[in-house]
């Protein structure tokens, strides 16, 4: 399929972006753990698991949904929170998940980068859906090591 | 490659192997056919595809389409609403539209009207702003577009990034040329907005619709029997639009506060140049001037129609008639102190109506009126049942999983039969083909921003008995890539429906209607280079109006419907030579020709399929039958097939 030619440059495209924002020099929130997810999106909420480890601000960690395991990277600044999640397969993309953190709860929208679902989808009698994807996020009991050393 | 997972052949076998099953289980089926490849037809058609699109009604695409000698047509332009180049024309009144007041009790009819002296103006509602590969459509690159959208060819597939408007969202579309001068009817979108543009989306809900068409026994004459005057679809639009989820009117309330103002208006001009492909498809082939929404409502209730020749009722889950959830149930009497701003209705809000019940709100208007016809209409209703009007999702999501953990506003599983049953129980084969089903099955909740899959749309994701059999999904569920994989072997179903991506759907805001007749195109083109040609038909045809007026007749066949017209093209080789039929038909209409090409029987006793084909007068629109949908067996020459 003359489209294949596409999954590279997409790819390249993806891995150019980051979570990145202005650090605010703030102590980061503890968000290392697991956590229980609902997630939104244009059709329904999802329910998936979020493992994120922190190091010095910076995130990293796996969102296990129906896709499977998907790597993510991120920051973490005083309560903000902000990852990439990375969903490998023939068509790859990343969804970028804005939150702010409490101690065990994470409320926050999220957009996919690089190409994203219809912005102006609508609902078939005229009703507007929005692009961003609210998600929710409480905290559960963990066996892991969390914190890299 | 989906296809080559589960092979077509074994498809086709499949179909065979579930009739002797059907008819084991004494499902009160028929004899199953045969396994013979090609069951016998009653035409030289062994194989239809029906293409649906998103959101056009017929006058809003053929408004001014001229046929060939020694046709008619009726629209627009015919009637001298408007004239050739797109201004209004001497019986400009005749589409003239009001404005109303119902501030008590949900009326279809509400009075007083008075005319707009010029129209509110159209809005810019959710009509993407700018070009962007992060919120498309359209998207900001060409490669990013092709790698989301896989099924355009050629110059097509520059349309996906192309047509934002350049405007913010709900706001007055200052495309449009004198915006605030637009006289009191249909306004003509282009050339001040270019064909390939986005634009508004109108409402197209189903206590909306009811009040858009403005249907009164008072208003019938001989000549429009069913007495509905269309002159309704911008104040609907500018009073209460998509619906409001039960939330009090923002303040100030203006004409723009919908963000559609009165988009349903517009229409383009095939003869200036717009939906080229549709115009040829009309010059060349068979296109219906009186094909209609069979259902006042939106994308759902229509497909569903289309499957089912019913409406589907909540149920327990296991085919008993049960109660919604009250915040679920619709209500379009107006809120206190406003005009026609309803009391619960949105897309997570009011979407199912008892209509046995005439103390249920809204339904009382739309019965009292039906009954009250100079030939009574039956509504058709089952006791106790609430029917879904709008948009909420299947039961089932892709791997056959129930829907209702992924969301609240779901129509629980339904055991009510539908044409695939009665396709299965006689050994014909059949499979929906949806673009982006591969990447849904995967993805139920829609967070892949690939996935622009209509699971709203596929009548069978309805259904438990195929959702919850594996091979029955396989059988009759596959994505597109599968169809073009069928036509290229020769081993297409009998009866294949086609359903584009949101991207290329055809729907306005979302999607334009040059990219759909760059989905049709490769379809039909692919067919016509194949040995299959000669034996298939191919319906092409929308879910419904889209909220677009239209001058057409309606012809109420029962609480839900009809609607509005919409277009219907019938590409075959015998239906050729740009032929223009008039006569009475809707979504039901194209399983009335399934079944009577194959010998079956209908769904049940009481489906819509069951109505007679219209008898008319001396006006070909009009039945004098009524409830009657014709079976379009006359919209072909079997003793001739053409050359094209």
């Amino acid at each position: 399929m003359h489209k294949l030619r596409y999954l590279t440059l997409s790819a390249v495209f993806l891995a150019g972006t980051t979570a990145a924002d202005k650090p605010s020099g703030a102590e980061p929130a503890d968000v290392a753990g697991d956590w229980q997810v609902s997630w939104q999106g244009r059709l329904g909420t999802e329910q998936c698991m979020l493992h994120l480890r922190e190091d010095g601000g910076k995130l990293t960690g796996t969102l296990q949904e129906l896709r499977g395991s998907s790597s993510l990277s991120g920051t973490v600044d005083a309560n903000r929170i902000s990852f990439d999640v990375r969903f490998p397969g023939p068509r790859p993309f990343t969804v970028r998940f804005n939150g702010t953190a409490g101690s065990d709860k994470i409320e926050g929208t999220s957009q996919a980068v690089g190409v994203g679902g219809a912005g102006a989808y609508l609902g078939h009698g005229g009703e507007v859906v929005q692009p961003e994807h609210p998600w929710t996020a409480k905290r559960v009991a963990s066996q892991a090591q969390h914190t890299t050393p | 490659m989906s296809s080559s997972e589960f092979p077509t052949r074994a498809r086709q076998h499949f179909a065979v192997g579930t009739a002797i099953l059907a008819l084991l289980a004494n499902l009160g089926t028929p004899a199953p056919a045969g396994a013979q490849d090609h069951p016998a037809t009653a035409t030289p058609i062994q194989h239809v595809i029906v293409i649906i699109g998103e959101n056009r009604s017929f006058d809003h695409v053929y408004a001014t389409y001229k046929p060939a000698s020694g046709q008619t047509v009726s629209n627009l332009l015919s009637k001298g609403i408007i004239d050739a180049k797109g201004q209004p024309g001497s019986n400009r009144a005749l589409a003239a539209q009001f404005n109303a007041l119902d501030t008590t009790t949900y009326g279809i009819s509400p009075t007083p009207k008075k005319e707009y002296p010029n129209i509110p103006p159209p809005g810019t509602q959710g009509a993407p702003t700018v070009a962007s590969d992060s919120s498309p459509a359209p998207f900001q690159t060409l490669a990013v577009a092709e790698l989301a959208e896989p099924d355009l060819f050629g110059k097509y597939n520059n349309y996906l990034i192309t047509g934002a408007t350049g405007l913010p969202n709900d706001v007055v579309d200052t495309r449009v040329k004198g915006a605030y001068d637009l006289g009191s009817g249909p306004f003509q979108i282009t050339p001040s907005i270019v064909y390939d543009s986005y634009t508004g989306s109108p409402v197209h809900r189903f206590y909306q619709m009811w009040q858009q068409t403005d249907c009164a026994t008072s208003h019938t004459t001989s000549a429009n029997p069913s007495g509905c005057l269309d002159d309704l679809f911008s104040w609907v639009e500018v009073t209460i639009g998509a619906g409001n989820n039960g939330a009090p009117q923002t303040q100030p309330f203006t004409e723009i506060s919908t963000g559609e103002g009165s988009d349903a208006l517009g229409f383009y001009n095939v003869q200036n140049g717009d939906a080229p492909y549709m115009k040829y498809l009309a010059d060349n082939y068979t296109l219906s001037d009186n094909m209609h929404q069979s259902v006042m409502g939106g994308t759902g209730a229509n497909h569903i129609m289309f499957g089912y020749a019913d409406a589907l009722w909540y149920s327990d889950g296991n085919g008993h008639i049960a109660t919604p959830p009250a915040e679920q149930i619709e209500n379009p009497n107006p809120q206190t102190g406003a005009n026609n701003w309803y009391d619960q209705d949105g897309y997570s809000g009011g979407s199912y109506s008892n209509c046995s019940d005439l103390s249920q709100p809204g339904v009382p208007a739309v019965v009292n009126y039906l009954e009250s016809l100079k030939t009574p209409i039956s509504p058709r209703c089952t006791s106790n049942a609430y029917y879904l009007l709008n948009n909420y999702n299947p039961g089932y999501i892709g791997n056959g999983g129930l829907a209702t953990p992924y969301s609240a506003f779901t129509l629980p599983p339904t055991a009510q039969p539908h044409i695939g049953d009665v396709l299965s129980g006689a050994g014909i084969s059949y499979t929906y083909f949806g673009e982006g089903w591969n990447l849904y099955v995967a993805d139920p909740a829609g967070t892949n921003p690939y996935d622009a899959y209509c699971n709203i749309c596929n009548p069978f994701q309805y259904a438990s008995d195929i959702m919850t059999n594996s091979a029955q999904v396989e059988a009759h569920i596959q994505d597109t890539t599968a169809l073009y994989e069928d036509i290229d072997t020769g081993n297409l179903p009998a009866v294949s429906i086609v359903k584009p991506s949101g991207f290329v759907d055809g729907h306005p805001a979302s999607s334009k209607l040059d990219l759909f007749e760059g989905f049709v195109n490769r379809i039909v083109n692919q067919v016509q280079a194949s040995p299959l040609w000669s034996s298939t038909a191919i319906f092409i045809t929308f879910d419904e109006g889209g909220g677009y007026y239209d001058s057409g007749y309606i012809q109420p066949v029962d609480f839900f419907g009809d609607g509005t017209r919409i277009p219907l093209l019938i590409v075959s080789p015998y239906s050729t030579g740009g032929i223009v039929n008039h006569s009475y038909a809707d979504h039901v209409s194209i399983v009335k020709f399934i079944e009577r090409n194959w010998s079956l029987p209908t769904i049940g006793p009481k489906t819509r399929d069951n109505f007679r084909n219209p008898v008319v007068g001396s006006n070909p629109y009009v039945p004098t039958n009524s409830p009657a949908l014709d079976d379009l067996f006359d919209a072909f020459n079997f003793g001739d097939p053409g050359t094209k």
